[in-house]
């Protein structure tokens, strides 16, 4: 198997605040492989986003990398200066696209400027040689006559047409990978689906691998191929996207399922977590799910130090369930039997049947 | 919706933003007039040469003191000089001097205040505090001190006029700085590694430029006042060079008995700080989104 494009290990970040260290994430370790969509989940302040400017080491002054490395080709992002860091990779290899398209780009330029602007930055091409290719992106992002477009002002453009402006930029350098921070949260439906099927199109289209950052599930199954689920800092799940919806292998993710409310079931009450997110600054010990989490297994979900390692048909959780030594119950090993695991899980279901 | 419009009108340079930029400033009568005052103190001070109908250090002991007549349109000095002739070219003294000081000003200021404001923490602090430090003189006590290092002349009226508006371009400089930073367009560009220099005056400055030409206006009028008051202070404008505040000196002496000696000059400086304010108040008026139902 070829390397992954991006390589995340044991990343740990910590804001320090007037009297608090606050460790925002918590050794975090995945992949994202080429081409692929991956996407980030989690509730507000799990640390998600502060992940996705940690690997363009984007924070703000008082966060720190504290730990671990992001392995993007033959860099560590983590080690690396922020001079080579903002002439190779920002713009270049790594570009990322944020929430509000209405404010992304400058209001006192044309559009075609700002891009040119970019491409210049990064690449060695005459000024029309960068025209072309700005025109070129914005045809790659399905931006109708970009010749005139070019020389229009960010006002001139609606908002989803600024959200493809934006992406039109992220990618007018080919870059190997793009961090789309929720990036159809602004948008109506109907233009947040175009927004997605343009990731999808570009993530098909070009050799460009995607990390999707959103709290919205339903953005994730439609796009992603796999899921990292995040909660208070720590990365709980990492599963492939069928995975995650058919048979979620952590509780919170399990949890965070069940409180989407489903259409066609008439209930008077939504289901929610129990309990609230903590308080990060005095996270709880052992898992930090553990004081919500309905599936307590050990003493040790309550003290141990739980390796994000368990391996669980093409998912990693971080969770004792999945811990024969912890988990008396736990009948499956790191390479359990796909027909006796089903067979396990599904009986219920099987039993209502007869 | 007149909202929106407005606040557009701020930020782009689009040609139909700017007429309606316009528009909206033409419609401030007041700014108008201020407009035509300054525009034809400009015009006077271009063509003072051609206009004047005296060479303004030429002595007639034949004409002393005279009061305003066709000949002297405002009338003589002590030592049979054109005081209309003097304060034409005294226009051009002091209009040189305002110019250079405040764009010094500005260059000065407005680099110390982006680059505070954008980069924030340590270098802020420094920067900031550097610019209270110059902001505590009382600039005519910072002017007296730097004009006794350099000696009295023109050239050092400029430099205090540059000194001493520094810290007022900083300060309006850097509140812009400190809220655009946190613009979504800044970060994206950072995220596409722009440097720093690059982010500061391509993409700041530009966004920055309304409330930064209101000051400019503004300074202007001080300026004026400043270089006239260090004239009339004698530290400033050095004879024989025409100064307007070198003349109010001179004719206070005699205001009892030659009334024109002091009054014109000192009209002539009324006249551009006038201007400039007003100019200044409009322009403030018509950059800020919230007086737009004014």
């Amino acid at each position: 198997m070829t390397s992954p494009r991006l390589s995340v290990r044991d990343l740990q970040v910590t804001y320090t605040t007037k009297h608090d260290e606050v460790n925002a994430v918590d050794r975090v370790s995945f992949d994202v492989q080429n081409d692929e969509i991956f996407g980030i989940v989690g509730e507000s302040g799990c640390g998600k986003s502060t992940l996705a400017s940690t690997i363009l080491r984007l924070l703000d002054d008082n966060g720190e990398i504290t730990g671990g490395e992001i392995r993007y080709g033959d860099w560590d992002l983590a080690a690396m200066s922020e001079g080579e860091l903002a002439k190779q990779i920002r713009g270049r290899e790594i570009s990322m696209v944020f929430q509000d398209p209405n404010t992304s780009l400058d209001p006192v330029y044309t559009i075609g400027r700002q891009l040119i602007e970019t491409i210049r930055q990064h690449l060695d091409v005459s000024k029309q040689e960068a025209r072309k290719r700005a025109i070129q992106s914005l045809a790659d992002v399905g931006i109708p006559s970009p010749e005139d477009r070019l020389d229009d002002y960010p006002h001139q453009f609606s908002g989803g047409m600024r959200q493809r402006v934006v992406i039109a930029i992220a990618l007018s350098c080919d870059p190997g990978l793009l961090i789309a921070d929720e990036p159809t949260t602004g948008l109506d439906v109907s233009i947040q689906a175009q927004i997605l099927d343009l990731l999808e199109d570009i993530n098909a289209n070009h050799d460009t691998s995607i990390i999707l950052i959103t709290h919205d599930l339903g953005v994730v199954a439609e796009v992603c191929d796999r899921v990292g689920v995040m909660y208070a800092g720590n990365l709980v799940e990492v599963s492939p996207v069928d995975v995650v919806y058919d048979d979620p292998k952590h509780p919170y993710t399990e949890d965070l399922l069940r409180s989407i409310p489903e259409t066609h079931e008439m209930k008077s009450e939504l289901t929610v977590i129990k309990g609230t997110p903590p308080d990060l600054r005095e996270p709880p010990s052992g898992c930090r799910y553990h004081p919500r989490c309905t599936k307590v297994c050990s003493d040790a979900c309550e003290t141990g130090d739980i390796p994000q390692e368990y391996r669980e048909d093409g998912s990693v959780v971080r969770c004792y369930l999945y811990d024969p030594a912890e988990n008396p119950e736990y009948e499956g090993s790191a390479k359990v039997d796909e027909g006796q695991r089903d067979g396990q899980l599904e009986s219920p279901e099987r039993g209502d049947q007869l | 919706m007149a909202t929106e419009i407005e606040t557009q009108q701020t930020t782009g340079r689009d040609e139909s933003q700017l007429r309606q930029f316009a528009e909206s400033f033409l419609e401030n009568k007041l700014a108008v007039f201020g407009l035509f005052l300054i525009l034809s103190i400009g015009v006077i001070t271009l063509f003072a040469p051609q206009i004047a109908p005296y060479e303004p250090r030429t002595q007639n002991y034949d004409a002393i003191l005279e009061g305003p007549s066709a000949e002297h349109l405002f009338g003589t000095d002590n030592l049979g000089r054109d005081i209309f002739s003097r304060v034409l070219y005294g226009y051009q003294t002091v209009m040189t001097i305002t110019l250079g000081g405040v764009m010094m000003a500005f260059v000065l200021g407005t680099s110390i205040g982006l680059t505070a404001g954008y980069r924030g923490g340590w270098t802020d602090q420094a920067m900031m505090r550097a610019v209270d430090v110059l902001m505590a003189f009382p600039s005519l006590i910072l002017a007296l001190a730097l004009i006794s290092a350099l000696g009295p002349s023109k050239w050092g009226v400029l430099l205090v006029l540059g000194v001493a508006y520094t810290p007022i371009f900083a300060r309006v400089a850097r509140s812009e700085a400190v809220s655009l930073r946190e613009e979504q367009f800044v970060k994206s560009l950072e995220v596409r590694g722009a440097s720093q220099s690059r982010i500061v005056f391509r993409h700041i400055l530009p966004n920055a430029v309304g409330p930064l030409i209101v000051t400019i206006t503004l300074q202007f009028a001080f300026g004026i006042l400043t270089t006239a008051t260090l004239s009339f202070l004698g530290v400033g404008v050095q004879p024989p060079d025409p100064s307007l505040g070198r003349m109010l000196t001179e004719g206070k002496d005699y205001l009892a008995t030659a009334w024109w000696y002091s009054i014109f000059p000192g009209l002539a400086i009324m006249i551009p700080v006038i201007g400039f304010n007003t100019i200044g108040d409009g322009l403030r008026d018509t950059f800020d989104p919230r007086q737009v139902n004014r």
